[in-house]
């Protein structure tokens, strides 16, 4: 019967349900990753005995597949035949037989509690900090604040650029943010808001130039050396640098300071002047 | 029923945008408490005291709806040490909706003037004197 359901599930573009649900159970629930791997191949198969479980998953030892099963109709995941107490030669005769509890019955209360923390907890906290975004922001423009990892450093980045008034000055090396599609769409958002959106680079590849000129942005090259960094309205300014384990991802140092963006606006501002006197001479 | 999709919309149209959810949340706390005290019970979302005064799940799921049906957009604006504000404005799709709906008469002059009042009143109070009187109206 189990067999023959599963044959009829159809290879689709759509990510394995099941492998979705093994991930959740063992990131989210931590449940372990081998039981996780039983549960979800018990769902599959609709029954399971230690026997299908060894011939799925050889790797593993015949008393390990046991004990896992056993633990899983402990915590309600599995519900089994009962263990036939006896000689031995009966006990194989009948081996132990597992059913899957459907995940809806196992996580009720996990998925009940993400409802009330996405419904109510979530935009209690919304209200919360709209109150605090109405307040004056000293302490964060006083300090020097450190975003990682990447991912939250680059999405801080974006919507900075997102939410600007005004003007956005970056001074670049080779542009490589260009690639990442959460900055060109703040880029491209910010733009035709009609932001003004000042790019200067050390040495710009030619399909960054491109692209950002399809959005209306220039890029013009200077030879002057500088660490790279991005100012927002003159008053929040971004500093990346390499960090994470590997020192490969970008992370950003931020900061509302006024000297220091002072500082590197009349930097910007110098590399433009020396670029006009320089075409001028020309 | 139609007014508790049309009422928020109607809100958005008066009062151009609204800043912050918690904003949308009392003023339509506000709107419900005073057209409840005039008689009128078509619109009767679940408020409850929170945190920051009266709010509704079900409202949030109307918002969420209307956002998600185009019918208002949903801007994020981000401070820079990354609290954000909601802004919500109404589309396209959203006006010809509720033209429609005002001319098959589907919001009543009383409801509209209940609405008017409240957009006026409270609609550019400060968040956290908003919040404050929501409080004091629970």
């Amino acid at each position: 019967m189990a067999r023959h359901y599963t044959s009829l599930m159809i290879n689709v573009k759509e990510k394995d349900p099941f492998e979705e649900l093994q991930s959740f159970l063992v990131r989210i629930y931590k449940l372990d990753e081998i039981d996780a791997k039983i549960y979800a191949l018990a769902l599959k198969k609709g029954i399971l005995t230690s026997g299908i479980v060894i011939t799925e998953m050889p790797e593993l030892h015949q008393q390990t597949v046991s004990d896992k099963l056993r633990r899983l109709s402990n915590k309600g995941f599995l519900i089994s035949t009962p263990r036939v107490v006896g000689v031995k030669s009966e006990a194989k005769r009948y081996p132990i037989k597992y059913l899957p509890v459907s995940p809806r019955m196992v996580l009720r209360d996990t998925l009940t509690m993400y409802a009330h923390i996405d419904k109510v907890v979530l935009s209690q906290i919304d209200e919360h900090l709209e109150l605090l975004s109405t307040k004056q922001s000293e302490e964060f423009d006083e300090d020097i604040w450190i975003a990682k990892p990447e991912e939250i450093a680059m999405s801080r980045w974006g919507s900075a650029i997102l939410n600007a008034k005004d003007r956005i000055q970056i001074y670049s090396h080779d542009c490589t943010w260009f690639n990442d599609d959460g900055i060109r769409n703040a880029l491209r958002g910010a733009s035709s808001k009609g932001v003004k959106i000042e790019v200067i680079a050390t040495h710009p590849e030619s399909k960054v130039t491109v692209g950002l000129s399809k959005m209306g942005i220039n890029v013009d090259v200077t030879d002057q050396p500088n660490i790279p960094f991005c100012i927002i309205d003159k008053k929040l300014l971004f500093i990346p640098f390499k960090g994470g384990k590997l020192g490969t991802r970008y992370l950003f140092l931020m900061t509302g300071q006024k000297y220091l963006i002072e500082n590197f606006v009349n930097f910007f501002s110098n590399v433009y002047k020396r670029k006009q006197e320089v075409e001028k001479n020309v | 029923m139609f007014e508790e999709v049309l009422v928020p919309l109607v809100l958005a149209s008066m009062l151009g945008e609204i800043r912050g959810r918690t904003r949308f949340q009392k003023l339509m706390f506000f709107i419900q408490k005073k057209a409840k005290s005039e008689g009128m019970a078509n619109v009767s979302f679940d408020f409850k005291l929170y945190l920051y005064g009266p709010f509704s799940v079900s409202l949030n799921h109307t918002i969420d709806d209307l956002v998600a049906h185009q019918y208002l957009t949903e801007t994020l604006e981000e401070t820079p040490n990354g609290y954000v504000m909601h802004v919500y404005a109404m589309t396209k799709k959203g006006k010809s909706l509720l033209n429609m709906a005002k001319n098959k008469g589907l919001i009543t002059l009383q409801l509209s003037q209940i609405i008017e009042e409240i957009a006026e009143k409270y609609g550019e109070l400060p968040l956290p004197l908003l919040v404050e009187e929501a409080y004091a109206q629970c």
